[in-house]
């Protein structure tokens, strides 16, 4: 965060648009972050708010068919990813960032065997025999706490279950003893049982491998006590961010209120309406006068349509951008001073935000 | 209270190449009016084979239901499909379940024109708009609309308006929410609450998401390997579960503000396949409480409470 | 206790208009361009298609253009005026004649693809719908068909039966029937999976109308998409079949036909067999060029592109 000090991942006001058949979409508004060795950086957004873009530009993979204009920086241990050409860039990836993928299933190739698989950043790099191969991915195996780690080297990965297989896939991307992990939504095809075995797991590995973790979830729940931090994304824009506790303890952004007050929840007070955020994210085709979220706050004004919001500042390294945080005296979520809209004065203008 | 739907020992057996897979076994449900019970478990507890043996589609291997009383299995094909509108399904992926080269009007009608039977009053525009009106959407910015112009939570609500026009008198949810953004998935969460009570419908909530599951059921079963395991009303059960399980599946919930339990209280990581179930109890290789007893014989269902049920060798209690 | 009437909840706090619009935006399909401006090779292709069978259409039509005419003064005259693709060793008009060829041609090919896609698509729908022994017994049928040396076939029958665009436009047909099932029964197959016609089946609608509605709309495109390639299997078989002599017999004209006669003189007056021979092969080029550029549109059938 501080100069001297140099970041695993630092991105500085990245921008990206994406050129599709209905014209460039602004996919990527400014967004800024930093990931230090060991921790983990969690990013939350709702589908659409670029949370994936995100990870796919930082591995710089966005599909062969999609034209991808970038600004900014992505300074990987200071070296700018963005300026150099792909091949020389692949060449310094190799391990330096490697990435977890939501489905195992699509992820693995359903004809080659685990070892060839989690083996496969290694053999890249250097020559490996079968033998060597095969100890070195039980090895990597046995260290994601896959039961019976030889057998399930020579499995292909249809013989194993999706727990199995989500670690086979961290296996892999530990295989080449990266600096930086993305994992895009990688426990959202697993059970919740699974699901929390294989985030303890990769919590595991990065604190004995000093792993910096970049974890995209639409889960917020699902980064507390696990994120050190939290990036809530809307619009393509990073809106709030801070420590995890912070964030969604006492949310600043008016989006971070409203998302925290709409999940569904085991503990507590039973709710049985849950409360809405009403309307719809806007297009990223059109461009965005003032915050993209005003269109849906309950606390907007005149001022929110026209100006881009100003980053607010709470201290602790939490900071918003908005042009009325919701005060610091917001202790908890539940407690929200914010007094909620009528649902039919919102209706009017929400279905005519979403029309096409 | 005479239950609308009324399933008594379902089984459900699939044939694979690697032998018969038991995917539910002997499960019991019954369904009220302005009532919904939700059915819990993780993939490959068979919650969707019940939802599909209770709709006849097909039907159980064993077991049968009734639907206010009449017993489907007896019915000719004919008659089945003239009750069918009676029993409606949401499905899990809304922008799949809608024909996307019809218009969003064609959608919602086709239960009124599947059963040209008795015309809607005042038309079958007028009840589409209705219809529409009532799962939120307006009928004059979406009934001319394409699936493919709706958002997820948008075109969840047309499938549901579909659902409606059927005027059926069970509503089955499967997944129903877990594709969606969290702020849609709140907005059909309270949708299907809210028609369940005004329309009287017996709603049947598949989920595997605990949250979700409290905040739209009023009972809940939580299913493990093709069997129940653990009934009652939600909020008792999730106040205090008495089956190991469930517990377990509570504890690796994750929710903002809520500290994570030190461990998972598992001990084996990944559920046994269903093709090769565990002699005794299924849940007994991941069970921190298991014993010989577990190994060697199946607990049979006890009641713990006027309405909760648990079947366990083994319970917990006073949590 | 009878069905209760569905009444609208009103002032409900479930009708409030939730998120939309961003992922549909995202999602447009790249393919979409492609619709929107068909590229110049289509339009060429589609054109030329157009010319060949207005000119078969027309042509033989008007006054003076007989193909069967001999203009005994210029026999194997050279295109130029006059004769604009020159004239055979009788002195027959090689345009009237070429526009003559093309309506055997797109007869047999119009009743090929006619006989291939009904047959072969109510087969596959049947064996996909029905699954089981239905399945099993079109499945059998259809291999036991493509395992007949189809040239061979349609040479003994014409032999036994005597020549004619409809025998041969059947048999031709007849044996793209296997294609045209197994395509139909496989996108039955995926369709019936699909949450929309579960739904409609949720809803109790009748097999029939869940076929019409919502099945059979879908098939259309992949089935379209193979009319193409059938049509020229038909142009080049009922070719291959007149050249032999198997196709209506002299002097009526086919493209084979007058190919075949122009073999002799290919030396001395090449053209009789080029203009038949290029029309044919340019013909069959435009049909598989637009059943190709069809095929690469066709995905979006499933991402049905909305303006």
């Amino acid at each position: 965060m501080t100069p001297p000090h140099i970041p695993v991942l630092d991105v500085r006001s990245l921008h990206t648009h994406i050129h599709t058949a209905g014209g460039p979409l602004h996919v990527l508004h400014g967004v800024s972050l930093t990931i230090d060795a060991g921790e983990c950086l969690g990013v939350v957004g709702e589908s659409g708010s670029g949370k994936s873009v995100l990870a796919r530009t930082v591995l710089g993979v966005h599909g062969r068919t999609v034209r991808v204009e970038n600004t900014g920086r992505v300074l990987l241990h200071g070296d700018d990813l963005l300026d150099i050409d792909p091949r020389q860039r692949r060449r310094r990836l190799g391990g330096g960032i490697t990435m977890v993928h939501q489905d195992p299933m699509t992820s693995l190739n359903p004809v080659v065997r685990v070892v060839d698989q989690v083996t496969e950043s290694l053999t890249n790099r250097t020559r490996m025999g079968r033998r060597e191969r095969l100890r070195v991915a039980t090895e990597l195996l046995a260290a994601v706490d896959v039961p019976d780690p030889e057998r399930r080297a020579r499995a292909y990965p249809h013989e194993l279950s999706g727990g199995l297989r989500q670690r086979v896939g961290i296996a892999a991307a530990l295989a080449g003893d990266p600096a930086l992990l993305l994992a895009d939504e990688p426990t959202t095809a697993l059970d919740v049982t699974v699901q929390r075995t294989v985030l303890d797991l990769m919590d595991r590995h990065r604190a004995a491998r000093g792993l910096a973790t970049l974890l995209i979830t639409h889960d917020i729940g699902l980064l507390y006590g696990r994120a050190e931090r939290i990036a809530v994304m809307y619009a393509g824009r990073i809106v709030e961010t801070g420590p995890t506790e912070a964030v969604t303890g006492r949310p600043v952004h008016p989006y971070t209120v409203a998302l925290l007050r709409s999940v569904p929840r085991v503990t507590g007070e039973l709710r049985r309406v849950l409360p809405t955020i009403p309307g719809s994210p806007p297009d990223l085709a059109l461009p965005i006068a003032g915050c993209p979220f005003a269109p849906r706050c309950e606390r907007a004004s005149a001022v929110c349509g026209t100006a881009p919001p100003p980053r607010v500042d709470v201290g602790e390294g939490h900071s918003a951008h908005c042009h009325h945080p919701v005060g610091r005296e917001t202790t908890s979520t539940t407690a929200s001073v914010v007094v909620p809209k009528p649902a039919s004065a919102a209706t009017g203008t929400v279905v005519e935000e979403a029309a096409p | 209270m005479t239950p609308v739907l009324e399933a008594t020992g379902i089984s459900v057996v699939h044939r694979t190449r690697s032998g018969p897979l038991h995917a539910v076994t002997d499960v019991s449900l019954s369904l009220e009016a302005r009532r919904t019970l939700a059915l819990v478990g993780e993939s490959g507890s068979g919650k969707s084979s019940i939802a599909k043996a209770v709709l006849h589609l097909p039907p159980p291997t064993s077991g049968t239901v009734r639907l206010d009383g009449t017993d489907l299995a007896a019915l000719s094909a004919r008659e089945l499909r003239g009750l069918r509108p009676r029993m409606q399904m949401v499905f899990q992926d809304p922008l799949s379940s809608l024909n996307p080269r019809r218009r969003v009007r064609d959608i919602v009608a086709e239960p009124l024109d599947a059963h040209p039977g008795t015309p809607p009053k005042g038309g079958r525009d007028a009840r589409v708009d209705e219809l529409l009106d009532a799962v939120g959407l307006p009928g004059d910015l979406f009934a001319d609309r394409r699936p493919t112009q709706l958002s997820g939570g948008q075109a969840q609500r047309v499938a549901i308006a579909r659902a409606l026009a059927a005027e059926p008198r069970v509503l089955i949810a499967d997944e129903a929410v877990s594709a969606l953004d969290v702020s849609a998935q709140a907005t059909v969460l309270n949708l299907l609450r809210g028609l369940t009570e005004t329309l009287g419908l017996a709603g049947l909530f598949i989920s595997h998401d605990l949250g979700v599951v409290r905040a739209v059921s009023d009972d809940v079963a939580v299913l493990y390997l093709g069997r129940l395991c653990e009934e009652g009303p939600t909020e008792d059960v999730l106040a205090a579960p008495t089956h190991p399980y469930t517990a377990a599946l509570l504890a690796a919930v994750p929710e903002p503000g809520r500290a994570l339990a030190a461990d998972t209280r598992l001990v084996a990581a990944d559920p046994p396949s269903p093709l090769a179930p565990p002699s005794g109890c299924g849940f007994r290789t991941r069970c921190p409480l298991a014993t010989a007893r577990c190994a060697a014989e199946q607990p049979a269902t006890v009641r713990i409470a006027p309405d909760r049920r648990v079947a366990c060798h083994h319970p917990l209690t006073g949590a | 206790m009878s069905d209760t009437p569905v009444s609208v909840p009103s002032g409900s706090a479930a009708s409030v208009p939730d998120p939309s619009g961003l992922v549909v935006v995202a999602a447009r399909p790249a393919v979409a361009r492609a619709r929107r401006r068909p590229p110049v090779g289509v339009l060429v292709a589609a054109g030329w298609l157009l010319v060949v069978l207005l000119t078969a259409l027309i042509l033989p039509l008007l006054p003076g253009c007989d193909p069967l005419r001999g203009d005994f003064t210029h026999p194997s005259a050279a295109p130029g005026p006059g004769h604009w693709f020159g004239t055979d060793a009788n002195g027959r008009d090689l345009l009237y004649r070429t526009a003559a060829g093309a309506r055997a041609s797109f007869a047999v090919a119009a009743l090929t693809v006619a006989v291939g896609l009904l047959v072969g698509g109510a087969l596959g729908v049947a064996a996909g719908w029905f699954g089981g022994w239905t399945d099993r017994v079109i499945g059998f049928a259809a291999d036991l068909l493509m395992s007949v040396p189809t040239l061979i076939l349609v040479m003994i029958v014409v032999s036994l039966r005597g020549p004619g665009l409809p025998l041969i436009g059947c048999l031709i047909g007849a044996f793209t029937v296997p294609a045209f099932m197994r395509i139909s029964r496989a996108s039955v197959l995926s369709l019936t999976e699909r949450g929309f016609v579960q739904a409609a089946r949720m809803i109790g609608t009748s097999p029939l109308r869940i076929l019409r509605r919502e099945i059979v709309p879908h098939m259309a495109p992949v089935a379209v998409t193979f009319a193409f390639t059938a049509t020229t299997i038909a142009i080049v078989a009922e070719g291959a079949l007149s050249f032999l002599g198997f196709s209506l017999p002299p002097p009526a004209p086919t493209w084979g036909g007058i190919i075949a006669e122009g073999r002799t003189t290919l030396g001395s007056a090449p053209w009789i067999s080029m203009v038949p021979a290029t029309v044919l092969c340019l013909t069959v080029l435009a049909f598989n060029y637009l059943g190709e550029h069809l095929r690469s549109g066709a995905p979006t059938a499933r991402t049905e592109s909305t303006r």
